[in-house]
Protein backbone atom coordinates (compact mmCIF):
# COMPACT_ATOMS: atom_id res chain seq x y z
CA UNK A 1 0.00 0.00 0.00
CA UNK A 2 1.54 3.28 -1.07
CA UNK A 3 0.19 6.41 0.50
CA UNK A 4 0.11 9.70 -1.38
CA UNK A 5 1.74 12.77 0.16
CA UNK A 6 -1.44 14.88 0.73
CA UNK A 7 -3.15 12.04 2.58
CA UNK A 8 0.01 11.43 4.65
CA UNK A 9 0.01 15.09 5.66
CA UNK A 10 -3.72 14.93 6.41
CA UNK A 11 -3.25 11.85 8.61
CA UNK A 12 -0.34 13.49 10.46
CA UNK A 13 -2.22 16.74 10.98
CA UNK A 14 -5.43 15.13 12.19
CA UNK A 15 -3.53 12.77 14.51
CA UNK A 16 -1.87 15.76 16.18
CA UNK A 17 -5.26 17.44 16.44
CA UNK A 18 -6.79 14.33 18.00
CA UNK A 19 -3.92 14.01 20.48
CA UNK A 20 -4.33 17.65 21.36
CA UNK A 21 -8.06 17.18 21.93
CA UNK A 22 -7.37 14.23 24.25
CA UNK A 23 -4.76 16.21 26.15
CA UNK A 24 -7.15 19.17 26.50
CA UNK A 25 -9.92 16.93 27.81
CA UNK A 26 -7.52 15.39 30.34
CA UNK A 27 -6.33 18.82 31.51
CA UNK A 28 -9.91 20.01 31.75
CA UNK A 29 -10.87 17.18 34.06
CA UNK A 30 -7.76 17.79 36.24
CA UNK A 31 -8.65 21.46 36.45
CA UNK A 32 -12.14 20.66 37.71
CA UNK A 33 -11.06 18.18 40.37
CA UNK A 34 -8.27 20.41 41.74
CA UNK A 35 -10.31 23.60 42.13
CA UNK A 36 -12.60 23.45 45.17
CA UNK A 37 -16.12 24.43 44.37
CA UNK A 38 -17.08 27.74 45.96
CA UNK A 39 -20.45 26.58 47.30
CA UNK A 40 -20.17 23.24 49.04
CA UNK A 41 -23.77 22.21 48.71
CA UNK A 42 -25.30 19.39 46.64
CA UNK A 43 -27.81 21.71 44.97
CA UNK A 44 -25.05 23.86 43.46
CA UNK A 45 -23.25 21.17 41.41
CA UNK A 46 -22.16 23.13 38.33
CA UNK A 47 -23.33 21.78 34.98
CA UNK A 48 -20.08 22.91 33.36
CA UNK A 49 -18.21 20.45 35.59
CA UNK A 50 -19.81 17.40 33.96
CA UNK A 51 -19.62 18.49 30.30
CA UNK A 52 -16.58 19.32 28.22
CA UNK A 53 -16.29 22.74 26.68
CA UNK A 54 -17.68 22.96 23.16
CA UNK A 55 -14.31 23.65 21.52
CA UNK A 56 -12.78 20.39 22.76
CA UNK A 57 -15.80 18.38 21.54
CA UNK A 58 -15.62 20.05 18.14
CA UNK A 59 -11.88 19.52 17.91
CA UNK A 60 -12.31 15.80 18.65
CA UNK A 61 -15.07 15.35 16.09
CA UNK A 62 -13.27 17.29 13.37
CA UNK A 63 -9.93 15.54 13.95
CA UNK A 64 -11.55 12.08 13.82
CA UNK A 65 -13.42 12.97 10.59
CA UNK A 66 -10.23 14.32 9.00
CA UNK A 67 -8.32 11.22 10.09
CA UNK A 68 -10.94 8.97 8.46
CA UNK A 69 -10.84 10.99 5.24
CA UNK A 70 -7.05 10.79 5.28
CA UNK A 71 -6.99 7.01 5.74
CA UNK A 72 -9.70 6.35 3.16
CA UNK A 73 -8.09 8.56 0.51
CA UNK A 74 -4.62 7.15 1.05
CA UNK A 75 -4.49 5.04 -2.11
CA UNK A 76 -5.63 1.60 -1.02
CA UNK A 77 -5.76 -1.01 -3.67
CA UNK A 78 -9.39 -1.91 -3.29
CA UNK A 79 -10.35 -5.53 -3.90
CA UNK A 80 -12.65 -5.97 -6.89
CA UNK A 81 -16.22 -6.61 -5.84
CA UNK A 82 -17.82 -6.97 -9.26
CA UNK A 83 -17.47 -10.18 -11.26
CA UNK A 84 -16.59 -8.15 -14.35
CA UNK A 85 -13.49 -6.57 -12.88
CA UNK A 86 -12.40 -9.67 -10.92
CA UNK A 87 -12.78 -11.97 -13.93
CA UNK A 88 -11.05 -9.38 -16.10
CA UNK A 89 -8.18 -9.22 -13.61
CA UNK A 90 -7.84 -12.99 -13.60
CA UNK A 91 -7.89 -13.25 -17.41
CA UNK A 92 -5.45 -10.40 -18.00
CA UNK A 93 -3.11 -11.37 -15.14
CA UNK A 94 -3.62 -8.23 -13.04
CA UNK A 95 -4.65 -10.54 -10.19
CA UNK A 96 -1.93 -13.09 -9.45
CA UNK A 97 -1.40 -15.71 -6.78
CA UNK A 98 2.25 -16.26 -5.79
CA UNK A 99 3.21 -14.55 -9.07
CA UNK A 100 1.28 -17.16 -11.07
CA UNK A 101 -1.87 -16.87 -13.08
CA UNK A 102 -5.01 -17.79 -11.16
CA UNK A 103 -7.21 -20.39 -12.86
CA UNK A 104 -10.28 -18.75 -14.40
CA UNK A 105 -13.52 -18.99 -12.43
CA UNK A 106 -15.27 -21.21 -14.95
CA UNK A 107 -12.29 -22.98 -16.53
CA UNK A 108 -13.57 -26.24 -15.11
CA UNK A 109 -16.50 -26.11 -17.53
CA UNK A 110 -14.14 -26.28 -20.47
CA UNK A 111 -11.46 -28.50 -18.97
CA UNK A 112 -13.90 -30.92 -17.32
CA UNK A 113 -11.54 -32.85 -15.02
CA UNK A 114 -14.19 -35.54 -14.48
CA UNK A 115 -13.95 -36.48 -18.14
CA UNK A 116 -10.16 -36.39 -18.33
CA UNK A 117 -8.91 -38.44 -21.28
CA UNK A 118 -5.68 -39.61 -19.68
CA UNK A 119 -4.54 -41.82 -22.56
CA UNK A 120 -4.71 -38.95 -25.00
CA UNK A 121 -2.65 -36.72 -22.70
CA UNK A 122 -0.15 -39.52 -22.15
CA UNK A 123 0.26 -39.96 -25.88
CA UNK A 124 0.70 -36.21 -26.39
CA UNK A 125 3.39 -36.20 -23.72
CA UNK A 126 5.18 -39.18 -25.25
CA UNK A 127 5.13 -37.46 -28.66
CA UNK A 128 6.53 -34.31 -27.10
CA UNK A 129 9.35 -36.25 -25.43
CA UNK A 130 10.28 -37.73 -28.82
CA UNK A 131 10.52 -34.26 -30.39
CA UNK A 132 12.81 -33.18 -27.54
CA UNK A 133 15.28 -35.89 -28.56
CA UNK B 1 8.17 -26.17 -0.03
CA UNK B 2 5.05 -26.47 2.08
CA UNK B 3 1.94 -28.44 1.14
CA UNK B 4 -0.12 -25.32 0.49
CA UNK B 5 2.44 -23.72 -1.82
CA UNK B 6 2.81 -27.00 -3.71
CA UNK B 7 -0.96 -27.23 -3.99
CA UNK B 8 -1.15 -23.69 -5.38
CA UNK B 9 1.45 -24.68 -7.94
CA UNK B 10 -0.79 -27.54 -9.10
CA UNK B 11 -3.95 -25.45 -8.98
CA UNK B 12 -2.49 -22.75 -11.19
CA UNK B 13 -1.84 -25.37 -13.88
CA UNK B 14 -4.79 -26.26 -16.08
CA UNK B 15 -6.24 -29.74 -16.48
CA UNK B 16 -4.58 -29.76 -19.90
CA UNK B 17 -1.06 -28.56 -19.13
CA UNK B 18 1.60 -28.17 -21.78
CA UNK B 19 4.01 -31.15 -21.87
CA UNK B 20 6.86 -29.15 -20.33
CA UNK B 21 4.54 -28.09 -17.51
CA UNK B 22 3.43 -31.70 -16.98
CA UNK B 23 7.05 -32.74 -16.72
CA UNK B 24 7.96 -30.14 -14.12
CA UNK B 25 4.85 -30.99 -12.07
CA UNK B 26 5.57 -34.70 -12.28
CA UNK B 27 9.15 -34.14 -11.15
CA UNK B 28 7.82 -32.81 -7.85
CA UNK B 29 6.73 -36.38 -7.03
CA UNK B 30 9.72 -37.46 -4.87
CA UNK B 31 9.61 -34.30 -2.75
CA UNK B 32 5.85 -34.61 -2.22
CA UNK B 33 5.98 -38.31 -1.41
CA UNK B 34 8.77 -37.71 1.12
CA UNK B 35 6.70 -35.20 3.09
CA UNK B 36 5.26 -36.69 6.26
CA UNK B 37 1.60 -37.58 5.86
CA UNK B 38 -0.35 -35.09 7.97
CA UNK B 39 -3.80 -36.30 6.87
CA UNK B 40 -5.01 -32.81 5.92
CA UNK B 41 -7.46 -32.22 3.04
CA UNK B 42 -4.76 -30.17 1.28
CA UNK B 43 -2.32 -33.05 1.29
CA UNK B 44 -4.81 -35.49 -0.24
CA UNK B 45 -5.84 -32.91 -2.85
CA UNK B 46 -2.15 -32.59 -3.65
CA UNK B 47 -1.81 -36.38 -3.95
CA UNK B 48 -4.76 -36.49 -6.34
CA UNK B 49 -3.30 -33.79 -8.61
CA UNK B 50 0.12 -35.40 -8.47
CA UNK B 51 -1.34 -38.77 -9.44
CA UNK B 52 -2.77 -37.28 -12.64
CA UNK B 53 0.52 -35.53 -13.41
CA UNK B 54 2.60 -38.67 -12.95
CA UNK B 55 0.21 -40.63 -15.17
CA UNK B 56 0.52 -37.99 -17.89
CA UNK B 57 4.28 -38.34 -17.87
CA UNK B 58 4.16 -42.16 -17.58
CA UNK B 59 5.83 -42.21 -14.15
CA UNK B 60 3.80 -45.30 -13.26
CA UNK B 61 5.85 -46.33 -10.21
CA UNK B 62 5.12 -43.07 -8.41
CA UNK B 63 1.50 -43.23 -9.56
CA UNK B 64 1.14 -46.73 -8.09
CA UNK B 65 2.55 -45.55 -4.74
CA UNK B 66 0.28 -42.47 -4.61
CA UNK B 67 -2.77 -44.53 -5.45
CA UNK B 68 -1.81 -47.06 -2.77
CA UNK B 69 -1.59 -44.35 -0.11
CA UNK B 70 -4.89 -42.82 -1.22
CA UNK B 71 -6.73 -46.12 -1.13
CA UNK B 72 -5.15 -47.04 2.24
CA UNK B 73 -6.61 -43.84 3.62
CA UNK B 74 -10.04 -43.72 1.95
CA UNK B 75 -10.72 -47.36 1.12
CA UNK B 76 -11.12 -49.09 -2.22
CA UNK B 77 -14.88 -48.64 -2.38
CA UNK B 78 -14.80 -44.84 -2.25
CA UNK B 79 -16.28 -43.53 -5.53
CA UNK B 80 -13.52 -41.02 -6.06
CA UNK B 81 -10.75 -43.54 -5.36
CA UNK B 82 -12.46 -45.99 -7.72
CA UNK B 83 -12.36 -43.35 -10.46
CA UNK B 84 -8.67 -42.66 -9.78
CA UNK B 85 -7.97 -46.38 -9.87
CA UNK B 86 -9.84 -46.46 -13.19
CA UNK B 87 -7.73 -43.62 -14.58
CA UNK B 88 -4.61 -45.54 -13.53
CA UNK B 89 -5.87 -48.71 -15.24
CA UNK B 90 -6.77 -46.81 -18.41
CA UNK B 91 -3.40 -45.09 -18.52
CA UNK B 92 -1.36 -48.25 -17.97
CA UNK B 93 -3.37 -50.53 -20.28
CA UNK B 94 -1.06 -51.61 -23.08
CA UNK B 95 -3.51 -52.96 -25.63
CA UNK B 96 -7.09 -52.75 -26.80
CA UNK B 97 -8.30 -55.86 -24.93
CA UNK B 98 -7.04 -54.50 -21.60
CA UNK B 99 -8.98 -51.31 -22.26
CA UNK B 100 -12.09 -53.31 -23.05
CA UNK B 101 -11.53 -55.09 -19.74
CA UNK B 102 -11.43 -51.74 -17.89
CA UNK B 103 -14.63 -50.75 -19.67
CA UNK B 104 -16.30 -53.98 -18.60
CA UNK B 105 -15.28 -53.28 -14.99
CA UNK B 106 -16.89 -49.86 -15.18
CA UNK B 107 -20.09 -51.32 -16.56
CA UNK B 108 -20.22 -53.86 -13.74
CA UNK B 109 -19.63 -51.22 -11.06
CA UNK B 110 -22.44 -49.14 -12.56
CA UNK B 111 -24.76 -52.13 -12.66
CA UNK B 112 -24.30 -52.51 -8.90
CA UNK B 113 -24.52 -48.77 -8.21
CA UNK B 114 -25.90 -46.60 -11.05
CA UNK B 115 -25.34 -43.42 -9.00
CA UNK B 116 -21.55 -43.75 -8.93
CA UNK B 117 -21.04 -40.48 -10.83
CA UNK B 118 -17.20 -40.50 -11.05
CA UNK B 119 -17.20 -44.00 -12.53
CA UNK B 120 -20.04 -43.10 -14.92
CA UNK B 121 -17.91 -40.21 -16.17
CA UNK B 122 -14.89 -42.48 -16.58
CA UNK B 123 -16.96 -44.95 -18.59
CA UNK B 124 -18.24 -42.18 -20.87
CA UNK B 125 -14.73 -40.87 -21.42
CA UNK B 126 -13.41 -44.31 -22.21
CA UNK B 127 -16.27 -44.99 -24.65
CA UNK B 128 -15.45 -41.73 -26.39
CA UNK B 129 -11.76 -42.58 -26.42
CA UNK B 130 -12.57 -45.93 -28.05
CA UNK B 131 -14.39 -43.96 -30.79
CA UNK B 132 -17.80 -45.20 -29.67
CA UNK B 133 -19.18 -41.68 -29.93
CA UNK B 134 -22.89 -42.44 -30.14
CA UNK B 135 -22.66 -44.82 -27.17
CA UNK B 136 -20.80 -42.14 -25.22
CA UNK B 137 -23.53 -39.60 -26.02
CA UNK B 138 -26.35 -41.90 -24.98
CA UNK B 139 -24.52 -42.86 -21.75
CA UNK B 140 -24.00 -39.18 -21.01
CA UNK B 141 -27.67 -38.32 -21.60
CA UNK B 142 -28.58 -41.10 -19.15
CA UNK B 143 -26.18 -39.61 -16.62
CA UNK B 144 -27.74 -36.17 -17.12
CA UNK B 145 -31.21 -37.62 -16.57
CA UNK B 146 -29.89 -38.89 -13.28
CA UNK B 147 -28.11 -35.69 -12.31
CA UNK B 148 -29.46 -32.76 -14.33
CA UNK B 149 -27.76 -29.99 -12.34
CA UNK B 150 -24.20 -31.05 -13.15
CA UNK B 151 -22.85 -28.28 -15.37
CA UNK B 152 -19.72 -30.29 -16.21
CA UNK B 153 -21.80 -33.08 -17.78
CA UNK B 154 -23.88 -30.66 -19.83
CA UNK B 155 -20.73 -28.97 -21.03
CA UNK B 156 -19.17 -32.31 -21.99
CA UNK B 157 -22.33 -33.31 -23.84
CA UNK B 158 -22.15 -30.04 -25.78
CA UNK B 159 -18.59 -30.92 -26.75
CA UNK B 160 -19.62 -34.41 -27.93
CA UNK B 161 -22.48 -32.98 -30.00
CA UNK B 162 -20.16 -30.34 -31.42
CA UNK B 163 -17.70 -33.03 -32.52
CA UNK B 164 -20.40 -34.81 -34.51
CA UNK B 165 -21.64 -31.49 -35.99
CA UNK B 166 -24.97 -31.52 -34.15
CA UNK B 167 -24.78 -27.81 -33.46
CA UNK B 168 -28.37 -27.05 -32.33
CA UNK B 169 -28.04 -29.77 -29.68
CA UNK B 170 -24.65 -28.42 -28.59
CA UNK B 171 -26.12 -24.93 -28.24
CA UNK B 172 -29.02 -26.32 -26.22
CA UNK B 173 -26.61 -28.08 -23.82
CA UNK B 174 -24.54 -24.95 -23.29
CA UNK B 175 -27.70 -22.96 -22.62
CA UNK B 176 -28.47 -25.52 -19.91
CA UNK B 177 -25.02 -24.81 -18.44
CA UNK B 178 -25.91 -21.12 -18.37
CA UNK B 179 -29.10 -21.90 -16.47
CA UNK B 180 -26.93 -23.48 -13.77
CA UNK B 181 -24.06 -20.95 -13.94
CA UNK B 182 -25.39 -17.75 -15.52
CA UNK B 183 -22.08 -15.88 -15.09
CA UNK B 184 -19.90 -18.35 -16.97
CA UNK B 185 -18.37 -15.90 -19.42
CA UNK B 186 -16.32 -18.55 -21.20
CA UNK B 187 -19.49 -20.53 -21.95
CA UNK B 188 -21.02 -17.38 -23.45
CA UNK B 189 -17.96 -17.04 -25.67
CA UNK B 190 -18.22 -20.74 -26.59
CA UNK B 191 -21.86 -20.22 -27.63
CA UNK B 192 -20.70 -17.30 -29.75
CA UNK B 193 -18.11 -19.54 -31.39
CA UNK B 194 -20.59 -22.34 -32.11
CA UNK B 195 -23.16 -19.90 -33.55
CA UNK B 196 -20.41 -18.49 -35.75
CA UNK B 197 -19.45 -21.97 -36.94
CA UNK B 198 -23.12 -22.62 -37.75
CA UNK B 199 -23.35 -19.38 -39.74
CA UNK B 200 -20.17 -20.27 -41.64
CA UNK B 201 -21.51 -23.71 -42.48
CA UNK B 202 -24.81 -22.53 -43.97
CA UNK B 203 -24.93 -22.29 -47.70
CA UNK B 204 -25.98 -19.04 -49.34
CA UNK B 205 -23.65 -16.69 -47.53
CA UNK B 206 -26.05 -13.73 -47.53
CA UNK B 207 -29.32 -15.37 -46.56
CA UNK B 208 -31.53 -14.26 -43.70
CA UNK B 209 -30.56 -17.31 -41.66
CA UNK B 210 -26.85 -16.52 -41.83
CA UNK B 211 -27.47 -12.98 -40.60
CA UNK B 212 -29.60 -14.34 -37.77
CA UNK B 213 -26.87 -16.73 -36.66
CA UNK B 214 -24.17 -14.06 -36.90
CA UNK B 215 -26.24 -11.68 -34.82
CA UNK B 216 -26.89 -14.40 -32.24
CA UNK B 217 -23.16 -15.05 -32.12
CA UNK B 218 -22.48 -11.32 -31.68
CA UNK B 219 -24.92 -11.16 -28.76
CA UNK B 220 -23.24 -14.10 -27.00
CA UNK B 221 -19.82 -12.52 -27.43
CA UNK B 222 -21.09 -9.17 -26.17
CA UNK B 223 -22.43 -10.80 -23.04
CA UNK B 224 -19.09 -12.52 -22.44
CA UNK B 225 -17.17 -9.23 -22.47
CA UNK B 226 -19.88 -7.68 -20.33
CA UNK B 227 -19.21 -10.36 -17.72
CA UNK B 228 -15.42 -10.22 -18.04
CA UNK B 229 -13.51 -7.01 -18.56
CA UNK B 230 -10.81 -7.20 -21.26
CA UNK B 231 -11.72 -10.77 -22.30
CA UNK B 232 -9.47 -11.43 -25.28
CA UNK B 233 -11.57 -14.32 -26.60
CA UNK B 234 -14.75 -12.22 -26.46
CA UNK B 235 -13.27 -9.19 -28.21
CA UNK B 236 -11.69 -11.42 -30.85
CA UNK B 237 -15.14 -12.86 -31.55
CA UNK B 238 -16.80 -9.44 -31.68
CA UNK B 239 -14.21 -8.19 -34.13
CA UNK B 240 -14.61 -11.25 -36.32
CA UNK B 241 -18.43 -11.34 -36.31
CA UNK B 242 -18.88 -7.60 -36.87
CA UNK B 243 -16.39 -7.88 -39.72
CA UNK B 244 -18.62 -10.54 -41.30
CA UNK B 245 -21.78 -8.52 -40.68
CA UNK B 246 -20.26 -5.45 -42.32
CA UNK B 247 -19.39 -7.51 -45.38
CA UNK B 248 -20.98 -5.90 -48.43
CA UNK B 249 -22.57 -9.20 -49.45
CA UNK B 250 -24.97 -9.08 -46.52
CA UNK B 251 -28.07 -7.11 -47.38
CA UNK B 252 -29.13 -4.54 -44.82
CA UNK B 253 -32.72 -5.71 -44.91
CA UNK B 254 -31.97 -8.89 -42.98
CA UNK B 255 -30.25 -7.10 -40.14
CA UNK B 256 -31.94 -6.35 -36.85
CA UNK B 257 -28.93 -4.60 -35.33
CA UNK B 258 -28.41 -1.20 -37.03
CA UNK B 259 -25.27 -0.78 -39.10
CA UNK B 260 -23.82 2.14 -37.14
CA UNK B 261 -24.02 0.06 -33.96
CA UNK B 262 -22.16 -2.81 -35.61
CA UNK B 263 -19.57 -0.33 -36.85
CA UNK B 264 -19.13 1.08 -33.38
CA UNK B 265 -18.77 -2.38 -31.82
CA UNK B 266 -16.19 -3.25 -34.43
CA UNK B 267 -14.10 -0.19 -33.60
CA UNK B 268 -14.42 -0.81 -29.84
CA UNK B 269 -13.21 -4.38 -30.31
CA UNK B 270 -10.32 -3.12 -32.45
CA UNK B 271 -9.25 -0.65 -29.78
CA UNK B 272 -9.43 -3.31 -27.04
CA UNK B 273 -7.50 -5.88 -29.07
CA UNK B 274 -4.86 -3.29 -29.94
CA UNK B 275 -4.45 -2.48 -26.26
CA UNK B 276 -4.09 -6.14 -25.33
CA UNK B 277 -1.63 -6.92 -28.13
CA UNK B 278 0.49 -3.83 -27.41
CA UNK B 279 0.44 -4.49 -23.65
CA UNK B 280 1.38 -8.15 -24.01
CA UNK B 281 4.22 -7.43 -26.41
CA UNK B 282 5.70 -4.91 -24.01
CA UNK B 283 5.25 -7.47 -21.24
CA UNK B 284 3.15 -4.98 -19.26
CA UNK B 285 2.34 -5.82 -15.66
CA UNK B 286 -1.40 -6.20 -16.19
CA UNK B 287 -1.07 -8.37 -19.31
CA UNK B 288 0.87 -11.45 -18.21
CA UNK B 289 -2.29 -13.58 -18.03
CA UNK B 290 -2.97 -13.60 -21.75
CA UNK B 291 -2.04 -16.72 -23.66
CA UNK B 292 0.71 -15.90 -26.17
CA UNK B 293 -0.92 -17.98 -28.92
CA UNK B 294 -4.20 -16.10 -28.45
CA UNK B 295 -2.40 -12.77 -28.53
CA UNK B 296 -0.63 -13.60 -31.78
CA UNK B 297 -3.94 -14.75 -33.29
CA UNK B 298 -5.45 -11.40 -32.31
CA UNK B 299 -2.50 -9.66 -33.90
CA UNK B 300 -3.03 -11.58 -37.13
CA UNK B 301 -6.73 -10.69 -37.14
CA UNK B 302 -5.93 -7.02 -36.65
CA UNK B 303 -3.34 -7.11 -39.42
CA UNK B 304 -5.78 -8.89 -41.78
CA UNK B 305 -8.58 -6.35 -41.30
CA UNK B 306 -6.68 -3.08 -41.16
Amino acid sequence: MTRSLPSKLLIAFSSILLAHACYSAHEHSLLLSSTPSPHDSPSATPISGTTLPLDITLETLISVSLLLVGIISSGWELKPISLRSYAGGVESGRILLDGKKVAGLFDGLEERPGFLDVRKQRKEFADWVKTQG
Amino acid sequence: MSVSSLLNRFRSASAYPAPSESLSLSQLAPSILNLTITDTPEQWALYESLLLSTLRTADDTSARLILQRLSDRFGNDNARIMALQGIYDEATATNQSQLEEVLKNYTEVLKADPTNIPIAKRRITLLHHLSKKSEAISALTTLIDLNPTDAESWSQLAQFYFEVSMYPQAIYCLEEVLLILPNAYNVHARLGEISFVVAEGLNGSASKEVVEKLEASLRWYLRSVELCDGYLRGYYGIKMVTGKLLDSKISAGHRTIPEEKVNKLNSIATVQLNDIVAGSEKGGKGFVGYDSAEVSAAKDLLAATS
